[in-house]
């Protein structure tokens, strides 16, 4: 694995050397030699110096690794080269010399790109910084680069929020460090040196057209780009390695460098993908009972009668049936992707550029779903004097087609598509959603049309839910190199996207009366952020230190604009226009927002023999969202790392085929974080008109004037070890990320005046240890196995809440009775539920009766009794997870295996809770007609008094029940009146069993086969043989195949999607599009 | 060095920028005003709409709890809960949401401005808006902060229920002298703003003094002494009787426009100039009146005179007589009248998972009909809902409600007060009556009691025909509906003079359950139920609901024998602001601080609030 990301990367950061040498070269008289270097592969090493030995003569070597110098007949040459062992070698008079430089291994994993895109060699760094490379990333190549990350790195934790086309993921690295809902806690985004949005905002007016995050799915915006444009991507997992970012990296920092050209012949890689994929899993459903439900029937006295059934529902709980609708299974249809992208490079000695184009195309699982996205790039570079000018530039044009999911339209009774998918009786034809003459059938005309539930084939036909993006980024940048150790980078970027959602709503639909005649809305948010960053670097070295000192300013200035519009009611019948509402049945607003940001930054960098390193930075910014008095801050980091080895290798005490490589790290940073635009200040709504009257008020947020930077510090220490000549790789961090003071904006008590103030107050504390080991048991000629492990778990708390403030709610993410929350002295990332009341210990009692504590109290029904206080019911934090990649490599042919697993974490099955209290599921199916024993309960029965520390304390005495069973054939009494023990259990599985949270809840194990892949590089002499080909390969991949997990389900679920704020929804699924599996087949041609 | 140079300049502009903080000043946004820009003349307005929706969603939501409306169960929910005693959480937020988010967050700003430009009256409507207010919280929460609500403090701490209820006198006292001033040369003018007594000082000052009064005349339980104290204080009720409303031309009646283009507002998606009843039981589905209900309008007191208002306030439906239809049930030509729907017999239809509501079927001709097997259930025909139209919001063409669109034959008539443009009555001539009758009632002044009495179900006859009589001669549909016809002077004078009784066979329960009935939908009446414990003799057919003796449910969280006397906090304040809710259960007899939050107890709703308890 390792080599083949390194080659790449290695090569590029050579050229780049090279090319700065190349003006530096001088030359001297004596006599002629060339030569190539080569390295073990005998691949061309371009940019290795080539330096007379006691001279300043030199030169380096060209993209075919060829070099001329002059040079004394009896003189030596010294060839160095990044990652490579220096080798001298005595001229004796030759005038041809080829050397084959020998890979050092230890230096081989050296070169990262670190922040503002700095390469630094890796064993200097004190914190962790991971890369992926091109090659690595195209493995599993999705439409999402955040998703090829999945299980490569240790510590990075991505979750696909659903298997809907152009649905996002969300990545956390190390855990979240804010608890506010506002606030994603997703890592900065960096390409080319311009920050790029990730965000997954869902524009539009809430629920009133459907733009809730539980009504709809959505992108994040990463995948704006064309993972084929990407040459590495470098994850910046700590504020230490991100400090330089200043406020927005206080999460992290992924950066991403896209591909340049390189000198030499023009180049055209094709690219072509296909491929199918198909719902993973589907939940077991019932065949047994109908659409309705059994009513209990009286006589006029008032006397039992038995039961009839009644279809007057849309719930399962009816009479047994005998035909039965794969409603479900068919609802899903197989998925499709096209994907197809081109490029074009080239260079020469001073320029070089990269050109491509892609096309993607998904159909999704759910018919008239799908994702399209068309993506250019030109990235060029040119070189006057002492200048290189860098422009990189990229469009994109992407449109999803969606539908409601689960949610429902505020205001209206029906549900999203994939709800009702899952809950729609299978006694009832689901296909069936129109009459003859094109109108909707209804399926309980009893109902008011408004009142019904929307057939999903209603929905995905008569529907329409979209958006489309069109982006814009680019960076300019011109680089002085102004000494040998002086450059001077000046940069400005830009990132630019309008985003479209449209929503049409079909007449005579299930949405209000008001809407009958169908509604429109279509919502555009333009986001613009541009930069302008200026950048001194120098380093010079002084006897055995090595010195560097970086100094920056920076600005950014950030704009938002939100512009909505709504129709309804339209005149003409079925033609959706603004021009076709009248005045008072249309309604639209605008709302913009600004924020700017200046920095200053400097980094100091040190290091001794190869042996001692250490980095101070220091930063200080400027923000325009904080209050005056609090808009300047300044946070420092520091860094070290020890290359134990290095001496005693050095003195030849340790050689390095048992440790090759030793380092010992650690950092500690703050970052300070400003808030978002207009948080200082109390605003108004829109004005209105109260009863014929204008009137205006406070909005529900309250403007804090006293609000002040947020602060993180985080240290890590680590350890890396490489074994028998580098074979063996470990690398060990344990970390600590804490964020004090947040600017949050709690729900807080509306005795305030506000639901909402941003306030500082709560820390959120993360640890954790990340482990990766990597390594190639066998290397032969033909043959190699290339392994690696990694595997984190991460610790998340929360304290430090206003007081009287007790969990931290993320709004968005309610489902099956539970809701995401951060419990103040508690989990980050946990779940609030109901429980079944049960005994509490009385603390301090003596004559409280032990045996009875923790058992389960029981209503006056024997069922057992709940409260609907939300409390605690679960953590959805793994206790450890990781990734176990192998790639087996046989001359031309290449074998990829990804797996990925997780021990712990729970995860709520909301899908599993509606289909139950539907009575679609298999369980609810299979419980119904099962005697439903009740044992182990208890009853109070009376109390005590007893002093507890001087305080009389009353102490509830309570008495075990017998246990009670209810046969579904014979009738009780329940509630006060006869009923059949069918319904009694019905009402007990619909209603009792649910308020035991953890009957929907499952600390998830799981082992993945995330992708297995299988890719064929055809011979070179067939490539000859066409004459225009240079290179082509096959490949084949598996994506999802195989899940082992005791979830009743897809685990990997985030249900209000990415890029939800605070404790986010992962680990909550409910009804979303079912995860996908699939095949890829793919072709690859160089021209 | 050329290059240097440049790039030195470079440096200098970002530096430049760097110490330019201007740059920075964008921190304001350019769409919205800021809270400090609102003018009084508009901020009255605003707040003036959400405490009235306060008044009117605690109004409507304790109303179900008070026996003479329920829900089906099918559109039930937590009104259908309350209307058998089974409380959920899901009620608390609304009043409390409206009332401080909507409200009051404007509230010390109106006044500030207010005063600092002589604006007296605008001044004085502030005191009169968290007088109403925070005497609502106390009625439905007990305790609530007060005296640190909607300041800087993040989490408010908060206030017993007697300072709250001293604290809303003052306030009322501090408002009417206010009312008393002159406003300085160049305070802009109440009535261009004021769309709730159009500017009118006299109603507003009279308002204040019937709030006094009827503030007063909660503290019933207490000890006798000076008002001021938090005593009861009849002497003080009946001076403050003497300032308030002496005819329903003095009454605080809102009048609403209905013209469906009204802002609607963020935390409450319905228009703001329809009636606030109209907004939750007008507007939707399920909501009936019970037999006890339409007893007490029907047989009063047992004389089988039935009220003329009976016709009012019992929804109707067109509806063509069949052989089948009981004797029992009253038809005016095609309009017939809802029954009542039993909610305290083991037959009642709450017990049996309904009542069911009725369908209309458009196409064959069932009409009106029940969709089930169950023939207990089959005559939930009888039942009629209380939704209703409304020309604007609604759109359609009367105030009428057709089941299916378009179909005359499907129209139901709604219930008089919560029609989209009755007014919403905040204090009335006609409550002032009541109040007097009771006071006077205690004191053993029978005679006075009975004129006053008598006086004020007239007061109810003469305000609601001031609004039937707008129907009148407006469609000729509203005409054959005895929903909105104008209630006959012989009809009334029959009522009053045969079915109230006489001075000498008064009672407190002809008072208190003829003032339950003039006000359909008020918080008063559950605040008069309280302070006489839920007593049958005082309440006439009044009843806990059959279901709540047998709902396993109920039995926890109001405990067999005990009676439904406040709400639980809502979920905000037991969430983030539980410190100081805990910390207030000290001063709350019954509240069990051994538990971590007093406020979580499940029998909680069981606690009196402090003016109805016995605690001085």
């Amino acid at each position: 694995m390792c080599n083949q990301k390194l080659s790449n990367l290695k090569r590029f950061v050579l050229a780049s050397i090279a090319l700065l040498s190349m003006a530096a070269a001088a030359f001297a008289q004596n006599v002629a030699i060339s030569g190539k270097v080569v390295d073990s592969n005998n691949e061309p090493v371009i940019g290795a110096y080539v330096v007379v030995e006691g001279t300043t003569i030199g030169t380096s070597t060209d993209i075919n690794g060829a070099y001329k110098i002059n040079a004394p007949a009896n003189g030596t040459l010294t060839f160095t080269c990044i990652g490579y062992k220096t080798q001298s070698v005595a001229i004796s008079g030759r005038s041809v010399i080829d050397i084959t430089l020998v890979d050092d291994a230890e230096m081989l994993q050296e070169t990262v790109v670190t922040a503002l895109g700095i390469k630094k060699e890796k064993k200097s760094l004190g914190y962790a910084v991971e890369d992926l490379s091109a090659s690595e990333l195209m493995k599993n190549k999705t439409a999402n680069p955040i998703s090829s990350l999945s299980g490569k790195i240790a510590g990075v934790n991505i979750t696909q929020s659903s298997g809907a086309a152009g649905s996002g993921a969300q990545i956390i690295l190390r855990g979240g460090t804010s608890a506010s809902e506002g606030k994603d806690n997703q890592p900065l985004f960096v390409v080319d040196g311009v920050i790029f949005d990730n965000s997954s905002s869902i524009v539009g007016n809430s629920g009133f057209d459907g733009s809730i995050k539980s009504a709809m799915t959505s992108s994040n915006r990463v995948m704006d780009i064309n993972p084929e444009d990407i040459e590495s991507m470098s994850v910046l997992k700590g504020p230490a390695a991100s400090a330089l970012y200043g406020s927005r990296a206080a999460n992290g920092v992924v950066l991403i460098t896209t591909k340049h050209g390189k000198e030499g012949m023009v180049q055209v890689d094709v690219n072509s993908k296909f491929s199918t994929s198909w719902a993973s899993r589907l939940p077991a459903v019932q065949s047994q009972y109908k659409r309705g439900y059994l009513q209990d029937m009286y006589d006029a006295s008032g006397k039992y009668t038995g039961t009839s059934h009644n279809d007057e529902s849309y719930n399962s709980w009816g009479e047994q049936g005998t035909r039965f609708y794969d409603n479900l299974g068919e609802f899903f249809q197989g998925g499709r992707i096209l994907d197809q992208s081109v490029s074009v490079t080239g260079g020469t000695k001073n320029s070089n550029f990269y050109l491509s184009g892609a096309l993607y195309d998904q159909d999704g699982i759910v018919p008239n779903t799908g994702y399209t996205k068309y993506s250019f790039r030109f990235n060029g570079e040119q070189k006057i004097g002492i200048f290189t000018f860098t422009a990189n530039t990229a469009y994109s044009q992407a449109h999803t087609d969606k539908t409601l999911t689960s949610a429902g339209l505020y205001g209206a009774s029906g549900t999203g598509a994939l709800y009702a998918a899952y809950t729609w009786g299978r006694s009832d034809d689901m296909k069936y959603y129109l009459n003859d003459d094109g109108t909707r059938y209804r399926l309980r005309p009893l109902l008011d049309p408004w009142a019904e539930k929307d057939n999903p084939y209603w929905i995905i036909n008569k529907h329409s839910l979209t958006d489309d993006t069109h982006r814009f980024t680019g960076g300019l940048s011109v680089r002085a190199d102004i000494t040998k150790w002086w450059n001077i980078t000046y940069r400005v970027g830009i990132d630019s996207y309008t985003q479209m959602t449209a929503n049409l709503i079909a007449p005579g639909s299930v949405i209000k009366k008001e809407w009958q005649k169908g509604m429109k809305s279509d919502n555009t948010r333009r986001y613009q952020y541009l930069s302008n960053s200026l950048i001194s670097n120098m380093n010079w070295k002084i006897s055995n230190f090595d010195f560097n000192l970086l100094l920056g300013a920076s600005t950014d200035d950030t704009r938002s604009d939100l512009q909505y519009m709504m129709a309804w009611n339209f005149e003409v019948p079925d033609f959706f226009s603004y021009a076709n509402a009248t005045d008072d049945n249309k309604t639209f607003s605008h709302s913009a927002s600004k924020k700017r940001l200046v920095g200053v930054f400097g980094e100091f960098r040190a290091s001794w023999k190869n042996t001692l390193f250490l980095t101070v930075t220091g930063r200080n910014d400027w923000t325009s969202t904080l209050p005056l008095d609090a808009r300047s801050y300044f946070y420092p980091s520091v860094s070290g790392a020890f290359v134990f080895t290095q001496p005693l290798q050095d003195a030849g005490i340790l050689s390095d085929d048992i440790l090759s490589f030793g380092k010992l790290r650690a950092s500690w940073a703050q970052v300070g974080k400003d808030t978002g635009a207009y948080e200082t200040a109390t605003e108004l709504w829109t004005v209105a008109t109260m009863n014929g009257v204008t009137a205006v008020g406070n909005s529900w947020t309250r403007g804090n004037p006293y609000l002040k930077p947020e602060i993180t510090r985080s240290t890590e220490i680590g350890v890396e070890l490489s074994f028998f000549k580098n074979r063996l790789h470990f690398d060990y961090a344990y970390y600590t990320n804490n964020s004090f003071n947040q600017i949050l904006s709690p729900r807080g008590p509306q005795s305030t005046g506000y639901i909402f103030c941003s306030i500082n107050a709560g820390n959120v504390y993360n640890k954790g240890m990340e482990l990766s080991i990597s390594g190639t048991p066998v290397e032969t000629r033909n043959f190699s196995w290339d392994v690696a492990l990694n595997m984190a778990g991460n610790r998340g708390t929360l304290d430090g809440l206003p007081d009287g403030t007790n969990v931290m709610y993320v709004t968005d993410v309610q489902y099956a009775g539970m809701q995401a929350a951060s419990f103040n002295g508690g989990n980050f990332m946990a779940i609030a539920g109901t429980t079944w009341d049960r005994v509490q210990r009385v603390e301090g009692s003596t004559t409280q009766n032990e045996s009875m504590i923790g058992k389960v109290v029981l209503d006056k029904n024997g069922f057992p009794a709940y409260t609907s206080t939300l409390k605690q019911v679960g953590n959805r934090e793994a206790f450890l997870s990781g990734g176990f990649n192998n790639t087996l490599t046989w001359k031309d042919l290449s074998f990829n295996m990804l797996w990925e697993f997780r021990l712990g974490g729970d995860v709520v099955n909301g899908t599993q809770y509606a289909m139950d209290a539907a009575g679609t599921s298999k369980f609810s199916g299979d419980i119904r007609n099962q005697p439903l024993t009740i044992s182990g309960g208890v009853v109070a029965s009376g109390s005590h008094k007893e002093t507890i520390d001087g305080v009389e304390t009353e102490i509830t005495d309570y008495t075990e029940v017998p246990a009670k069973t209810w046969n579904p054939n014979e009738v009780y009494e329940f509630n006060g009146k006869q009923q059949l023990g069918y319904n009694i259990i019905q009402n007990y599985y619909t209603s009792v069993y649910p308020m035991e949270s953890a009957h929907y809840i499952t600390k998830v194990n799981l082992l993945r086969l995330r992708t297995v892949s299988l890719s064929y590089q055809l011979p070179k002499k067939w490539m000859d043989a066409t004459g225009f080909i240079k290179r082509a390969s096959v490949s084949v991949a598996g994506n999802n195949l195989l899940l082992f997990s005791n979830y009743n389900g897809d685990p990997e679920t985030a249900a209000s999607g990415a890029g939800v704020g605070g404790s986010s929804s992962v680990g909550f699924e409910y009804c979303g599009i079912p995860s996908i599996a699939g095949m890829t087949f793919g072709l690859n041609l160089t021209f | 060095m050329k290059y240097i140079k440049s790039i030195l300049a470079v440096l200098l502009c970002v530096v430049t920028l760097v110490s330019c903080s201007e740059w920075l000043d964008v921190n304001t946004n350019p769409e919205t005003p800021t809270s400090s820009s609102a003018t009084i003349e508009t901020r009255l307005p605003w707040i003036e709409y959400y405490v009235l929706l306060t008044d009117a969603v605690a109004g409507f939501r304790t109303t179900m709890q008070c026996g003479d409306w329920t829900r089906t169960a099918t559109n039930g929910g937590n009104y259908f809960y309350s209307s058998y005693w089974n409380p959920a959480n899901g009620i608390c937020t609304t009043p409390y949401q409206q009332l401080f988010v909507g409200g009051l967050c404007n509230n010390q700003d109106l006044y500030d401005k207010a005063m600092e430009q002589g604006a007296y009256h605008f001044a004085a409507m502030s005191k009169m808006f968290n007088a109403i207010g925070y005497m609502i919280m106390t009625d439905l929460y007990g305790e609530m902060p007060y005296t640190d609500a909607c300041s800087e403090n993040a989490t408010p701490v908060y206030d017993n229920g007697k300072t709250i209820y001293l604290g809303c006198l003052k306030e009322l006292d501090e408002a009417i002298e206010l009312f008393g001033r002159t406003q300085e040369a160049g305070a802009p003018a109440l009535a261009n703003c004021d769309w709730w007594n159009g500017g009118n000082i006299d109603k507003w000052t009279k308002l204040a003094y019937l709030l006094k009064a009827r503030y007063g005349v909660k503290l019933s339980k207490k000890a006798n002494g000076s008002l001021a104290d938090g005593k009861y204080d009849p002497d003080a009720i009946l001076a403050a009787l003497a300032k308030g409303p002496q005819s329903i031309n003095d009454d605080t009646a809102v009048d609403f426009l209905d013209e469906g283009t009204s802002f609607r507002t963020a935390i409450y998606g319905d228009p703001s100039d329809i009636n606030g009843y109209y907004s939750v039981l007008g507007m939707n589905a399920g909501y009936m009146v019970t037999a006890a209900f339409e007893e007490n309008f029907t047989n009063f007191n047992g004389l089988g005179i039935e009220d003329p208002r009976a016709d009012k306030h019992i929804p109707w439906q067109y509806s063509i007589k069949g052989p089948d239809t009981p004797d029992n049930v009253k038809y005016v030509g095609n309009w017939r009248r809802s029954k009542g729907v039993d909610m305290t017999s083991p037959s009642s239809p709450v017990g049996k998972g309904g009542p069911i509501r009725s369908n209309f079927d458009a196409s064959g001709n069932k009409g009106w009909w029940i969709s089930t097997e169950d023939p207990t259930r089959l005559a939930d025909t009888l039942f009629v809902e209380a939704t209703c139209g409304s020309t604007g919001y609604g759109k359609e063409p009367d105030l009428f409600f057709r089941r299916v669109g378009g179909n005359d034959r499907s129209r139901e008539s709604g219930s008089f007060y919560a029609r989209a443009t009755t007014p919403q009555y905040v204090g009335t001539y006609c409550e002032a009556c009541f109040i007097k009758a009771e006071v006077l009632f205690n004191q053993g002044k029978k005679a006075e009691a009975y004129t006053a009495y008598k006086e004020g179900v007239k007061a109810n006859f003469d305000m609601m025909n001031k609004v039937l009589a707008t129907y009148t001669g407006k469609n000729p549909a509203y005409a054959e509906c005895p929903s909105f016809t104008v209630m006959s002077d012989s009809a009334i004078n029959n009522y009053l003079n045969n079915a109230l009784g006489t001075a000498d066979n008064l009672t407190l329960g002809k008072i208190m359950t003829q003032k339950k009935m003039a006000f359909v939908f008020s918080l008063q009446i559950w605040n008069d139920m309280r302070r006489y414990d839920y007593n049958p003799d005082i309440f006439f057919n009044w009843q806990v609901a059959y279901n709540y003796a047998v709902t396993a449910a109920t039995n926890k969280v109001i405990p067999q024998g005990k009676q439904w006397r406040r709400w639980r906090q809502c979920s905000h304040e037991l969430n983030y602001n539980s410190t100081n809710l805990h910390a207030i259960g000290a001063e709350v007899p019954g509240a069990d601080m051994s538990l971590e939050q007093w406020n979580n107890a499940q029998d909680v709703w069981t606690i009196n609030v402090w003016w109805d308890s016995t605690q001085q």
